[in-house]
């Protein structure tokens, strides 16, 4: 019996993804649309069918340029939905807060069958410029960033760094180490077609890339893209008339410390930690079950932090673990990132990781299948959010 | 002279004080009348000990840098290489802050930090750290 007994383990019907790179010329509605209705052909299902709707962000400051899709509003007109729920929401946990929240509405009975999109075009709206500061649109800035951006730490990048550089002071990780997770997600991505970069990288040509905020160079940092991932979220009661489902085992949500980068307490985790933790508190499998690993990698840290915070390895030995490219691997008992991460794949926001996740519990991934599928855990967010899934297959 | 690194925050009422010492030269954090405990971000309450009695003090260098990045990227077309260091201020209930650091070398990770006062972004006046010299 689990120790979350109320949670009465939602599950996953159908997944739709966008076409997916660099610089698209379509709309953030037209890639919209495209998702929710592959995720609903997927699900076997019609539009009447759905009757919840709900996205991360939704309409709330932007980030950067292109970093909010269409707002919950204008894709439930678009689509001319009858909704019984409805959320899009921005502070929670992490980029899944509208996900879990979905999940926990069909386990509720708000709602049967709830569309959750997450669309960004970050790529196409910064051109070809370089990639510029949060808060670069010049209004005030209020929240947890505020502090960080005027005191001139004007990139994740540079926040990031404060705790890579922490790190490897305490745990001596080293820039080769932060390489292996490059070159892990690089490697998986040659085989994923929706992938952003398809060239082999070395270790030569990693360690050669410019310096952004040290000690992160050009590629420990994601690729900015356009498209966008949706997926049908339904009731328990809905799986006899599923053709294929994936079961939301357990979900962590925690958030236990001072929510500012900079005042983390301890630099060496991060909110995934909490997270982690409040996620195997609700399932009585454990580590040894998972089949695979897709770790958020918004920056290489990030990948060797959700490694530690699930407790795949002791702390501080994430290094260690990825060093020479073998966890990564189709070979190892539990591949990481097998789509190629969005350092490599592409920055959807931790949703390409999601994407994944359905695709291999459902022996859907191609050239990139992890053997024996049946347990996925899925870890999102950096620095002060988190959200983790506990995800299993279906049929 | 180039405008400042950064991006002017809206400001609460509980961190209006944080500014105004601060265009003074005097870097100031609210400290709990009832516990001791000193408080970053500004706050009207003490989380420690759920007080609203909380008094402002001048906080006592030297911090310790807890962590720190140069930064080799111009994200708003600032002159780079530039480092920010995350402080400790040990005398200060070890709250922590962030700023830019002026310095003969790159920081290190436990290296003392005194502060001084520089313009920020917007007109405000912000505390920048720099190496700590023992007379």
């Amino acid at each position: 019996m689990s120790a979350r007994a109320n949670w009465r383990r939602p599950v996953i019907s159908g997944l739709g993804v966008s076409e997916i790179g660099r610089r698209l010329d379509q709309s953030s509605q037209q890639l919209t649309v495209d998702a929710i209705r592959m995720a609903v052909a997927d699900a076997g299902l019609q539009l009447t069918d759905i009757d919840g709707l709900a996205t991360y962000p939704g309409l709330t400051v932007s980030l950067n340029p292109g970093f909010l899709g269409p707002d919950l509003y204008e894709m439930q007109d678009t689509l001319g939905l009858e909704l019984n729920w409805h959320m899009g929401a921005y502070q929670g946990a992490a980029q899944f807060v509208a996900l879990i929240e979905a999940a926990a509405a069909v386990s509720a009975g708000l709602c049967r069958h709830a569309v959750v999109f997450r669309t960004t075009t970050e790529s196409q709206a910064q051109g070809r410029a370089r990639r510029g500061g949060i808060g670069s649109g010049g209004a005030p800035t209020e929240g947890n960033l505020a502090w960080l951006l005027a005191a001139g730490a004007l990139s994740p990048a540079n926040w990031a760094a404060m705790y890579a550089q922490r790190h490897m002071r305490e745990f001596g990780t080293t820039k080769e180490q932060l390489g292996w997770v490059a070159l892990g997600h690089r490697e998986h991505a040659l085989r994923n077609p929706r992938a952003v970069f398809k060239d082999p990288l070395s270790m030569d040509d990693y360690l050669n890339s410019r310096l952004i905020s040290s000690p992160l160079s050009l590629f420990d940092c994601d690729i900015p893209v356009d498209g966008c991932v949706a997926v049908v979220v339904s009731a328990p009661e809905t799986v006899p008339d599923l053709s294929h489902f994936v079961t939301i085992e357990s979900v962590g949500t925690a958030m236990r410390h001072k929510p500012y980068w900079e005042h983390w307490p301890d630099m060496t985790t991060m909110a995934s930690h909490d997270a982690a933790h409040h996620m195997w508190q609700g399932t009585d499998l454990t580590q040894a079950d998972v089949d695979f690993a897709q770790l958020y990698d918004g920056f290489s840290i990030f990948t060797l932090m959700w490694i530690e915070a699930l407790g795949f390895c002791a702390r501080g030995e994430a290094g260690p673990y990825v060093e020479g490219g073998f966890r990564h691997s189709l070979a190892s008992a539990m591949p990481i990132n097998t789509w190629g991460g969005q350092l490599s794949g592409g920055r959807l926001h931790g949703w390409g990781f999601l994407a994944e996740a359905i695709d291999q519990l459902w022996g859907r991934a191609g050239d990139r299948q992890v053997m024996n599928s049946e347990v996925g855990v899925v870890g999102i967010g950096g620095g002060v959010v988190a959200a983790s899934l506990l995800l299993t297959a279906g049929r | 002279m180039s405008l400042p690194i950064g991006v002017t925050p809206a400001i609460n009422r509980e961190e209006e004080p944080f500014w105004a010492f601060a265009s003074d030269g005097l870097l100031m954090v609210p400290q709990c009348d009832t516990c001791g405990r000193h408080t970053f971000p500004p706050r009207s309450f003490c989380s420690a000990c759920s007080s609203s009695a909380l008094t402002w003090v001048e906080v006592t260098m030297p911090g310790v840098v807890y962590s720190f990045t140069t930064n080799y990227n111009s994200w708003d077309g600032s002159e780079v290489p530039y480092s920010l260091v995350v402080v400790d201020l040990s005398h200060a209930s070890d709250i922590r802050m962030i700023g830019l650091y002026e310095g003969p070398d790159e920081p290190t990770i436990g290296q003392q930090v005194d502060v001084k006062f520089e313009p920020g972004p917007g007109g405000l006046t912000r505390p920048v750290f720099t190496a700590w010299e023992t007379v």
